[in-house]
């Protein structure tokens, strides 16, 4: 009997934390579309007249975001977590840290290799790839680990539920935004936006965002299909 | 009209730009040096201008496109509009049947003496009473035929046995096609130029009338063929030592006119009938001035005799079009009747004008009413053109339509061979042969109907391929449901592949992705490498899971000592994929410093590899030789390396004996072959033409005979002799693992049973695991030679990149694809869908890769003089040569295809290290067969082969429908001549060149097999006796 209450307070907590998760993720989303969009716009903080400090902004905001989840994670879902214990180590920091700028500089090498121009805005590609490393790396780090082979096997294993189900849509859509970005630079509109980096950071901060709105939505899906198949 | 001039010069200077000729004061001040080699060379037509304004006339002279010379010489003759196909035809120049003033001067008994590019001897065969006509094709050549030219025509101008005299000078264009108008021979070749035109000036008479002009422009970099505004603005210039207006020319505004209006100009001038179909209109200010009507005393005279010129020529075009009109009828019917009442109500107000001043004298109003004639005149000629511009510009929708069914059914039949055969069965499906009828009647059906009722709509054709469409797909639907092989397909590369290919498709129809399609495709070739090693990436962790007990071990020498772990880092397979395939995409991004650019890129200059090595100058140029000289070198000793891994260099049969000397050999001499052309202009003067030619011509032997020495023994293995009983005796090479003596169960079955269980050992044959790859491997190395010869040396240097792409790329793709196999247990091994993508995305890549662009002008014409100097009898061999520069890249990718059934088989270092491996396929290793494997399944050989070239045709033939799709849609788009009509072209001759060389390669991996298995039959017979 005892145990049977423990469990369902287990089932409780798991539940909450992941409406919770599944939450945040959906206003983050809502404001990730809103920066978009001031980004967009003119203002103080048009992405059109000062990329590189339109891609500060946007790491700002995934940081701010990625310390957000942290802290849910942490306030709620100590125990969920336990496939990936954290334990806060100085020789893991500093792996992350050594992971985050190997990470940037292939992010680099990637970006002239598709194309980017190899000596001029050089400022503007190496914030590029600084905001694809926050966006994608800096998340695996802080719920993945420093083990990279934790990495790839959450993108092959669908099957977990909480803060990688997150990470997953958001690294895999901002990688996609980033790609699908570089679709309109070589059209002939002669918008502003089409410059070399802009619509790519637009695209990987459209992806962030639609990724959390995919996870918010997959977040409690999978809850519920965990929960079918536990009770029947 | 009565003749001006009694004598006509005319020279044309081949290029010779606006720019050349018109004299820009605001430069005079500055230092020789600083000002551009091609401005302010041509002093004596300032001169001139400056001396006797009436007597000189200076015009920019708008070619119309294409700026080809042969097009251009078309419409200075005739006065006809030119059409885009004739552009094609420029190497087979034919004879001008059309009227023109050629020919109206040989009717009125006149002499034409000619000197110059014998171009104009191939359109007007035996016309000229004299004739100095040179070769003009060799576009290295600068000077040897303009010097001949100025060897005769001084002399023959003296002579006064001619009425009209033309020159043609080609220096000018040759050395904007080599050095490009900003370099100091440009300068040299326009200060002779300019002696040139002070002596001809010296020598006229009153009675004649000098044109100098260009039949072209140049681009920025000395090409020409399209239609920029550098390339059709070419200059005109014309004097008489005698008045020929009635008054200075309007030096502030730049006078305009079109080419074709020279032709009725220079026939009034002359006093002949103007050529029947010209549509060109006389230049009004030569015929204000005559000094038999007495012109200068009074305006309205200057007025008259302008209008008498005028109204010739709109009487003339009137005809021209009447009887056209009753000929082909595709004239707008009220427009015509407009345009002729319009030449009726100005002939009646002439006439009426006339009587009036006959009668009364000159009115007040007379002039007014002249001057308002005049404009009509000009308005009916100018209206008349244009019409005739939009009419002509005229698409044929229903072939257009058939033409696309046409691509349409042949790719659906070929994806019909790709998905119906995928199950185990030896023989074709019955449907398929019921379809191959269909679409071979369709074929037919179309032939026919082209050539026998070209007007009528081919309803049948229609009917026949949309039926045949529905059964394949219906076909199609039925067996990918019954086998469920949909369901297999369904991989991320596959997936991936196919939605960038539709997207490369979606690229066509839009002018701006076309015009960088050079980045694009870089871009998808990125995307689809990284796809791939994502694939290996995810294949490898998906097996970590499934063997838990390793992964626990790990884990646990990790915790017990982290020192190892970046070890491990770096020895995991993982790390070999990504470093990899970083060093893939790292070579096929500095392919992109071989891109050329083309007008509409804007701000993009061309590399300085594309540029001819003679004319660079100073360190630059000893390092770009030793660069090409490097790649080369490496090129040859990748090939060599990789047959030598694997045992394929051994022995001393024909094939092995000319694939160790014949590429080095080669490859020396095409060193060579670049050296003596990058020698400055004067010391390659000092050869003759043919000694430059000798070491090009030697590497062609030498390729030629090895190639055929290839097809005649294309199997490149040893059998080590029977007599030495044992290994210990091996050849030099073989001490170590890189040979690897192939062990064959089936044959020590074979053996032991015709011997009954001799002790004998098994037969030892080197390379008989690659026996296959070796053998197209080999091929290719000599094909890269030849293609690295006519792509000359700048360009070579890529030939290396792709070499080491294709590499790079087969092993991603194998080990994506390779473990997928095994792990099924199956040793077949079809093609992969995304593996033919990616051989079709690098090919298109290394199309830009090698200095192309799908526009008219880069196609490299001095391709054809690698080798062979003077004028070609026939257009074969150029044309050849022209096709295997232009491409290069895909014909050594798709020669290449068969590899991508026989490297996943090699299982080479690289894959071998990138996959991890299970224990099962471990111990595969032991009995490692290689693409020998293959040859135990003859059937399954041919299908797989046959599938893959199934599959590349089907990928060329839809990029090729939607780029002919693109150009039927946008056919009035502004840019369809410039940007979607070339593509299509391009894209037709791509998938021309992509079917053939699959094909070949099918067939050359066909007669491997047929050599294969006598050697095979041969072992076992020798063991029998």
């Amino acid at each position: 009997m005892n145990e049977r209450i423990q469990t369902n307070m287990h089932s409780f907590k798991v539940s909450r934390f992941i409406l919770i998760l599944s939450f945040s993720s959906l206003v983050s989303s809502a404001l990730f579309g809103v920066l978009t969009i001031i980004l967009l716009n003119d203002g103080p903080l048009s992405i059109i007249k000062n990329s590189v400090a339109g891609m500060k902004i946007c790491m700002v905001a995934a940081l701010v975001h990625c310390l957000l989840t942290f802290l849910i994670s942490f306030l709620y879902g100590s125990e969920s977590s336990e496939k990936y214990p954290f334990k806060p180590k100085i020789t893991s920091v500093v792996k992350s840290l050594f992971i985050l700028i190997l990470g940037c500089i292939i992010f680099y090498i990637i970006c002239i290799c598709y194309g980017a121009p190899l000596l001029s805005s050089t400022t503007e590609t190496f914030h590029f790839s600084m905001l694809l490393t926050v966006l994608i790396c800096l998340p695996n780090c802080i719920f993945c680990g420093s083990n990279l082979d934790n990495w790839f096997t959450m993108f092959t294993s669908s099957s977990a539920n909480g803060v990688e189900t997150v990470v997953y849509f958001t690294s895999l859509c901002s990688l996609l935004g980033a790609w699908l970005g570089a679709v309109p630079i070589p059209l002939d509109w002669d918008r502003p936006w089409q410059e070399w980096p802009i619509s790519c950071v637009i695209g990987a901060l459209s992806g962030y965002c639609l990724g959390l709105l995919m996870a918010a939505v997959k977040l409690p899906w999978n809850l519920r299909n965990a929960n079918k198949s536990k009770y029947f | 009209m009565h003749g001006r001039f009694k004598r006509a010069i005319i020279i044309i200077i081949d290029a010779l730009k606006y720019e050349f000729i018109d004299y820009n004061v605001s430069l005079q001040s500055m230092i020789n040096e600083k000002i551009p080699p091609y401005k302010n060379k041509l002093t004596t037509l300032n001169h001139l201008r400056k001396q006797k304004p009436m007597h000189t006339r200076q015009y920019k002279f708008i070619a119309d496109p294409p700026t080809t010379t042969m097009q251009r010489l078309k419409g200075l003759t005739t006065g006809s509009l030119p059409t885009f196909v004739d552009a094609g035809a420029n190497f087979q120049s034919y004879e001008i049947m059309e009227d023109s003033f050629i020919d109206h001067l040989i009717k009125q008994k006149k002499k034409i003496k000619f000197f110059g590019d014998d171009t104009w001897l191939s359109l007007f065969p035996k016309r000229f009473y004299k004739s100095f006509e040179f070769p003009s094709f060799n576009v290295k050549d600068l000077h040897s035929l303009d010097n001949e030219i100025l060897k005769h025509i001084y002399s023959e101008l003296q002579v006064s046995d001619w009425d009209v005299i033309i020159a043609h000078f080609i220096g000018v264009d040759h050395c904007g096609h080599i050095y490009g108008p900003n370099h100091p021979a440009m300068r040299e070749k326009l200060t002779q130029m300019d002696s040139v035109i002070r002596n001809v000036t010296n020598i006229m008479r009153d009675d004649t009338i000098l044109f100098i002009m260009g039949d072209h422009g140049m681009t920025k970099t000395g090409d020409h063929g399209g239609d920029s505004a550098d390339e059709i603005e070419a200059g005109l210039f014309i004097y008489s030592p005698a008045q020929i207006a009635s008054r200075k020319q309007d030096e502030t505004e730049d006078s305009i006119v079109m080419q074709m209006d020279f032709v009725p100009t220079l026939s009034l001038l002359l006093g002949l009938p103007i050529p029947f179909s010209n549509l060109g209109m006389v230049i009004p200010e030569l015929f204000s001035y005559c000094p038999w009507w007495n012109t200068a005393s009074n305006e309205l005279r200057q007025v008259y005799h302008k209008i008498k010129a005028l109204r010739l020529n709109a009487h003339q075009i009137n005809l021209y079009l009447t009887t056209y009109q009753q000929i082909a009828s595709d004239l707008p019917a009220s427009k015509l009747r407009t345009l002729q009442q319009q030449v009726t109500r100005a002939e009646s107000e002439v006439q009426g004008l006339i009587t009036t001043m006959i009668s009364q004298g000159p009115t007040n109003d007379a002039l007014q009413k002249l001057q308002s004639l005049e404009k009509l005149y000009k308005k009916y000629i100018r209206e008349a053109r244009e019409m005739c511009e939009n009419v002509w510009a005229k698409f044929d929708l229903k072939m257009i339509v058939a033409g696309i069914l046409t691509v349409v059914l042949g790719a659906v039949q070929g994806l019909y061979f790709l998905v119906v055969w995928n199950n185990d069965e030896e023989r074709l499906p019955a449907s398929a042969k019921f379809l191959l009828a269909g679409s071979l009647l369709h074929m037919l059906y179309l032939v026919v109907h082209i050539s026998l009722f070209s007007d009528a709509v081919p309803l049948m054709a229609y009917t026949l391929a949309v039926v045949l469409m529905l059964l394949n797909v219906a076909v199609m639907k039925d067996n990918l449901i019954k086998t469920g092989s949909l369901a297999e397909f369904v991989t991320l590369e596959n997936v991936a592949s196919t939605v960038l290919l539709a997207s490369y498709c979606c690229f066509y129809f839009s002018n701006s992705f076309i015009v960088f399609e050079n980045a694009v495709s870089l871009f998808l070739v990125q995307t689809l490498v990284c796809i791939f090693s994502f694939r290996i990436v995810l294949k490898n962790f998906s097996g970590e899971r499934k063997e838990n007990v390793k992964t626990d071990f790990m884990r646990y020498s990790k915790k017990s000592k982290s020192n190892f772990e970046l070890i491990q880092v770096i020895k995991h397979p993982t790390t070999l994929v990504l470093v990899s395939t970083l060093l893939c995409c790292i070579v096929l991004r500095i392919t992109s410093n071989f891109f050329v650019c083309r007008e509409e890129q804007g701000s993009c200059e061309n590399p300085f590899l594309t540029f001819p090595l003679a004319s660079m100058e100073g360190a630059s140029k000893n390092q770009r030789y030793i660069l090409s000289v490097f790649s080369l070198a490496s090129l040859v000793y990748a090939f060599r390396h990789w047959l030598k891994y694997f045992g394929n260099l051994n022995g001393t049969s024909p094939a092995v004996v000319c694939l160790s000397f014949a590429p080095p050999v080669a490859g020396m001499f095409i060193c060579f072959h670049w050296a003596l052309q990058g020698l400055p202009e004067f010391a390659s003067e000092s050869f003759s033409a043919w000694q430059l030619a000798l070491m090009a011509q030697a590497v062609y032997i030498i390729l030629i005979a090895s190639m055929l020495t290839l097809m005649l023994f294309p199997l490149l293995v040893y059998m080590l002799p029977a007599k030495l009983g044992s290994t210990l005796r091996l050849p030099n090479q073989a001490d170590f693992q890189q040979i690897i003596p192939t062990l064959y169960n089936q044959l020590k079955v074979r053996l032991t049973e015709s011997q009954g269980g001799d002790e004998e050992k098994p037969p030892v044959v080197y390379g008989l695991g690659s026996a296959y790859s070796a053998s197209v491997v080999a091929m290719l190395s000599i094909v890269s030679l030849l293609l690295a010869l006519l792509l000359n040396d700048g360009i070579a240097p890529s030939l290396l990149l792709a070499s080491i792409a294709l590499y790079l790329c087969l092993e991603l793709y194998s080990s994506a694809t390779a473990s997928e196999e095994l792990r099924k247990g199956a040793h077949i091994a079809s093609p992969c869908w995304a593996g033919m993508i990616l051989l079709s995305l690098l090919s298109t890549l290394f199309f830009y890769g090698t200095g192309h662009q799908a526009t008219i002008p880069s196609i490299r014409f001095e391709a054809a003089y690698t080798g062979f100097y003077g004028d070609f009898n026939n257009f074969i061999l150029p044309g050849f040569l022209i096709w295997l520069n232009t491409f290069a890249g895909p014909i050594f990718f798709n020669l290449a295809s068969p590899l991508l059934v026989f490297w996943p088989l090699l299982s080479s270092a690289l894959v071998g290290m990138m996959v991890r491996k299970t224990p099962e396929q471990a111990q595969r290793k032991a009995t490692w067969q290689g693409d020998f494997k293959l040859f135990n399944n003859g059937i399954h050989l041919r299908k797989s082969m046959f599938k893959l070239c199934c599959g590349i045709i089907v990928i060329a033939s839809l990029k090729f429908l939607s780029a002919a799709t693109a150009a039927a849609l946008h056919r009035r788009h502004l840019m369809v001549w410039k940007i979607f009509a070339p593509r299509m072209v391009y894209e037709g001759a791509m998938f021309l060149t992509v079917s053939v060389c699959a094909f070949m390669a099918f067939l050359f991996v066909l007669r491997v097999d047929n050599v294969l298995s006598k050697f095979v039959k041969n072992i076992a017979t020798k063991k029998g006796n």
